[in-house]
């Protein structure tokens, strides 16, 4: 275990402890969850906030449609009602590839100096795995958090027609060896088409990074995504990894002690919560960096349901629960391969 | 080895086996079948998931033929020595990254189109072309014996020649580096593709001239020219055949179904274009889902030749009856042998031996409620007359089956029967006294066991040879999948100290109960199973739960067991083609195996050519329907079938452009 100190807690206390960092640039999601927008408004009560751009995302035609296009305008309202004008937002599709992304990042470019938190909340893999990807690189940014709000609860059904296996964007393989990989799934409640992944690419050695404890009664979800994982393809209980599901700096940890000898092509299968997602993504990066093969993949689905979580978490002081995720403070960053 | 593996614990062998292993594994039962795979010519091999596509195509991968050719016990399924002269290299497009081109298709940019489909050939090309050099790398490598008689003709030399020349040729144009030797020009071809996987990821932004100006423009042009230099210079006899083989053609749907208003057949087209070609010196090998290949523009038998694995393993009136139940029991002896049970596999008839019989219609009725108070039990409508219910239920103390018969019966006859219609003599009963009406008797047991079932708040039980490969459906992956979990009951039953005891053998057949557990289990794997299907998986499990559900509660609560054929359902084609929404879920569900689609004469000739559809029989034990194919469907209209899809999730009263979202299927015509 790294002695390296990767300062990580609530925002409110990440922003109390940086007292040279007046104000940042926040990157968020204009989304149909009601957490959407906690961070900001803590952020604009506090007078933290400067610019702001949201990413208002479409997913494919639904039975969802029209009560998640609903509840992003009642969102949008709010931050308008917020701001006192509207938000600076940027429509995209679910489905945008590399280089619509890439204008996309254009004009947050043009929007963001080089203090930005980073609110993943409500974005989609597809969306932050590349923004971190990108706003790490970007030397114009000397620090970045990321943050993620709790939500009270999550709904029955969270999304629809999940596809099949594929890269997010810019995290493909990018050697053609046909030899065996490795594979560390991020456990979630639904598996959505892994097994297809586990079938075609026979990974081996498999690891599984399990939330624990895990928010009820999810846990209960969790342990059936293992199970049918497990009735499929052999692996042993010690294949199971129980990490802290808010704590990257852990999950990071975690991928390092399994992943790093290893230094065939890596894939990682992100499908558990948001922070041990984050954990894969800065994990993929530094191995990159070091110029290991890695690819991360997911399943994704054509659309998410008006209920995907209700509410937000709160703690006992009655304030929502906002984890804050130091990545690079100063010009330094905080995830790399020479300290993982 | 322990006794108490379970054989089945892997369920896809193709992918998951070691090369060695594979002609211990691989039954042959099929290859007679099959010999157009080995034959000049394009072959499009079609199967649902689990018929053996993969596994089939297999057998000609070089690595494969060298295992034969190096196992003392097994020979290669196709001993025609003139057929398996040819060569084969290929790309299963699910796990070799070609679909990864897509990543780079931009919206509003109509020039990405065609780029895209430049990139995807190439690189197809590309991987093909050094899985070739390394093919005959591979067979060079070994004894003269093995590769002589497969089609190669002079030998390293020719070989090494061959690849210099390509090096020269314009023809080639990945190749026009000097590539003295094979090696560098494998290295060669990887960096290529290694360049296209960093592009898919758009690091960097652009190909480069130098990938650019030397794409090759068709799909397999350059396999082709480097076929026509390997025989020029004698590394392949004249004779040889070039197979190109393209596995998981589906793919290319599925990923197509992820662009946003993305152009229809964006890389498919490019299949079917080399398809058409009909290039003399390759024979491509496609294998797909039949879903997939639904739409295409190629002509069978003109552009290729069909082979339909769904089709040739059905249960059909004439013809392969046995070639299903053959196959399953040569699987399941490979499996055991593989796995230590050589006594069991030896066997005459293993599955038999493992499973047993299955039951009588009143050995069934007994399973469900060994103890069931029956004369309680049977639930007889309202409408029947007091007296008669009475003698109903007498008869049920002692025959529930007869008993439920006599529901039926009475319920058909409400004015012309009596209570003397119903003789405690079970042989006196009209069914079973006038040899015209024993059909009657015989179509009806199945729904007249669903029905005790339900009175009793029970399932039907299964188990048994017969059972398993009725429930199989003609699908091999089923039948593995029922053997993994009835195994896994078994292997824990095991653990119990009552029959640690006892010899594993002397717990053959497996009891009863533990198979039918199994079963169950197995069942509702592959309903869960249904949701894994690529961007249609809810909608198809809410439109089967819909369609399941309903039979259900239509086979149950038909008194009169008038439609005891009741499982399954029929629609006049005309009908169904007035709704594009119904045709397409349907041909869905079909296409990817969970429902079975046969034509259908109907009673009455108005209603004009009609289809019936079934759930696929391992689906019959989650649903709780009746596993028999007797008698005449449920007929109904199209528009009956409305109400599911909106309960389903798809919106009926979409725009055309919104309905090409939600089914990513639809023709790009009709949208």
């Amino acid at each position: 275990m790294t002695g390296e100190y990767r300062p990580a807690g609530p925002l409110n206390w990440i922003i109390d402890h940086l007292p040279n960092h007046s104000d940042w640039d926040l990157i968020g999601a204009i989304s149909a969850e009601p957490r959407a927008n906690e961070v900001v408004r803590l952020l604009f009560n506090r007078g933290k906030l400067h610019n702001s751009c949201f990413i208002d995302i479409e997913d494919q035609a639904s039975e969802f449609q029209i009560a998640t296009q609903d509840a992003r305008k009642l969102h949008r309202n709010e931050l308008q009602n917020l701001f006192g004008q509207s938000p600076n937002a940027i429509p995209m599709e679910l489905f945008s590839e590399i280089d619509d992304l890439d204008d996309m990042f254009a004009k947050i470019d043009s929007n963001i100096g080089d203090r930005v938190m980073l609110d993943i909340t409500s974005l989609p893999k597809r969306f932050f795995f590349y923004l971190v990807r990108k706003l790490r690189a970007a030397e114009t940014v000397k620090n970045l958090i990321v943050t993620y709000t709790v939500p009270r609860s999550y709904g029955k059904t969270l999304h629809k027609n999940p596809g099949g296996w594929m890269p997010l964007p810019g995290f493909g393989s990018e050697v053609s060896s046909s030899k065996q990989p490795m594979l560390v799934i991020a456990v979630g409640y639904h598996h959505l088409k892994l097994l297809d992944l586990i079938r075609e690419r026979t990974p081996k050695p498999i690891r599984l990074l399990m939330p624990f404890p895990s928010m009820p009664p999810g846990f209960s979800q969790n342990w059936e995504f293992i199970r049918y994982i497990h009735e499929q393809v052999e692996f042993s209980s010690q294949d199971i990894r129980r990490v802290d599901p808010f704590s990257v700096s852990l999950a990071f940890e975690h991928l390092r002690a399994q992943c790093s000898a290893h230094v065939g092509e890596l894939l990682l299968a992100p499908f558990g919560p948001k922070p041990i997602s984050l954990a894969m993504a800065l994990y993929a990066l530094a191995r990159e960096d070091f110029g290991l093969p890695v690819s991360v993949g997911y399943t994704q689905p054509r659309a998410y349901s008006d209920l995907y979580s209700q509410g937000v978490q709160r703690g006992h002081d009655g304030k929502p629960i906002i984890h804050a995720y130091c990545v690079k403070l100063n010009g330094d960053l905080f995830y790399r391969w020479d300290t993982a | 080895m322990s006794m108490r593996r379970n054989p089945f614990t892997t369920l896809y062998v193709t992918e998951r086996l070691d090369q060695a292993d594979f002609p211990a594994l691989f039954s042959p039962i099929l290859a007679p079948h099959i010999t157009p795979l080995f034959e000049a010519g394009n072959v499009v091999i079609e199967g649902t998931q689990g018929t053996g596509k993969s596994m089939l195509l297999a057998l000609l991968q070089t690595k494969i033929r060298i295992a034969y050719a190096e196992s003392s016990r097994h020979t290669y399924p196709i001993e025609d020595r003139a057929l398996c002269q040819f060569v084969c290299a290929g790309i299963n497009l699910a796990t070799n990254q070609a679909l990864r081109s897509a990543a780079r298709w931009k919206k509003d940019d109509e020039g990405r189109d065609d780029e895209l489909r430049l990139c995807f050939i190439d690189y197809v090309n590309t991987w093909i072309l050094r899985d070739l050099l390394e093919s005959i790398d591979l067979m060079l490598s070994h004894s003269r014996l093995l590769w002589e008689p497969l089609g190669l003709g002079e030998g390293r030399d020719a070989f090494n020649a061959s690849i210099v020349e390509m090096g020269m040729s314009p023809l080639i144009p990945i190749l026009v580096q000097e590539s003295p030797t094979v090696q560098v020009a494998v290295h060669q071809l990887s960096l290529r593709i290694d360049r296209y996987l960093q592009f898919f990821n758009g690091r960097p932004k652009d190909l480069g001239n130098d990938i650019r100006d030397t794409q090759t423009q068709s799909l397999g042009q350059p396999v082709a020219d480097a076929v026509t230099i390997l025989k020029r210079m004698g590394c392949l006899a004249q004779g040889t055949r070039m197979l190109i083989m393209l596995d998981q053609f589906e793919q290319l749907l599925e990923m197509e179904a992820s662009l946003p208003n993305r152009p229809y057949r964006l890389l498919r087209d490019t299949i079917d274009q080399a398809l058409h070609r009909r290039e003399p010196t390759l024979s491509f090998r496609i294998g797909t889902r039949p879903y997939a290949w639904q739409d295409m523009e190629g002509q069978a038998l003109r552009d290729y030749h069909p082979l339909n694995l769904d089709e040739m393993l059905a249960r059909k009136e004439h013809g392969n009856r046995d070639l299903f139940p053959n196959l399953a029991s040569d699987v399941f002896a490979r499996r055991l042998k593989a796995f230590g049970y050589d006594q069991i596999a030896d066997t005459a008839d293993p599955i038999d031996a493992v499973f047993g019989a299955y039951p009588k219609p009143r050995e069934r009725v007994r399973q469900i409620g060994p103890n069931t108070n029956w004369s309680a039990k049977i639930s007889i409508p309202k409408e029947v007359d007091t007296e008669i219910a009475a003698r109903i239920r007498e008869i049920a103390i002692d025959n529930p089956l007869e008993a439920k018969l006599g529901v039926a019966w009475a319920m058909q006859n409400l004015d012309k029967c009596n209570a003397s219609d119903f003789p405690s003599e079970v042989d006196e009963l009209h069914w079973n006294r006038n040899e015209e009406k024993k059909w009657w008797k015989k179509e009806r047991l199945w729904i007249a066991i669903l029905q005790l079932a339900a009175d009793n708040r029970q399932k039907i039980v299964f188990f048994g040879k017969k059972d398993i490969l009725d429930l199989s459906g003609g699908n091999i992956l089923v039948f593995a999948s029922i053997c993994q979990h009835i195994w896994e009951c078994w292997i824990r039953s095991l653990v119990n100290p009552k029959n640690r005891t006892t010899r594993w053998e002397d717990n053959l057949p497996i009891e009863r109960k533990l198979q039918n557990e199994g079963i169950l289990s197995a069942s509702n794997t592959w309903h869960r199973k249904i949701s894994e299907e690529t961007w249609i998986g809810d909608t198809l499990l809410s439109f089967m739960d819909e369609m399941g559900n309903w039979l259900r509660r239509e086979l149950n609560d038909d008194r009169s067991m008038s439609y005891p054929g009741g499982n399954g359902i029929s629609l006049a084609n005309r009908d169904v083609n007035s709704l594009p929404e119904v045709r397409k879920v349907l041909s869905e569900a079909s296409g990817r195996g969970f429902l079975l689609q046969r034509k259908h004469t109907p009673k009455v000739r108005e209603r004009g050519e009609s289809k019936k559809w079934y759930p696929h029989p391992i689906l019959v034990p989650y649903y709780e329907l009746t596993l028999n194919h007797t008698k005449e469907p449920r007929y109904l209209k199209a528009s009956d079938l409305l109400p599911w899809l909106v309960r389903a999730g798809v919106d009926i009263a979409r725009s055309p452009k919104e309905r090409q979202m939600t089914f990513p299927w639809d023709k790009a015509g009709e949208t």
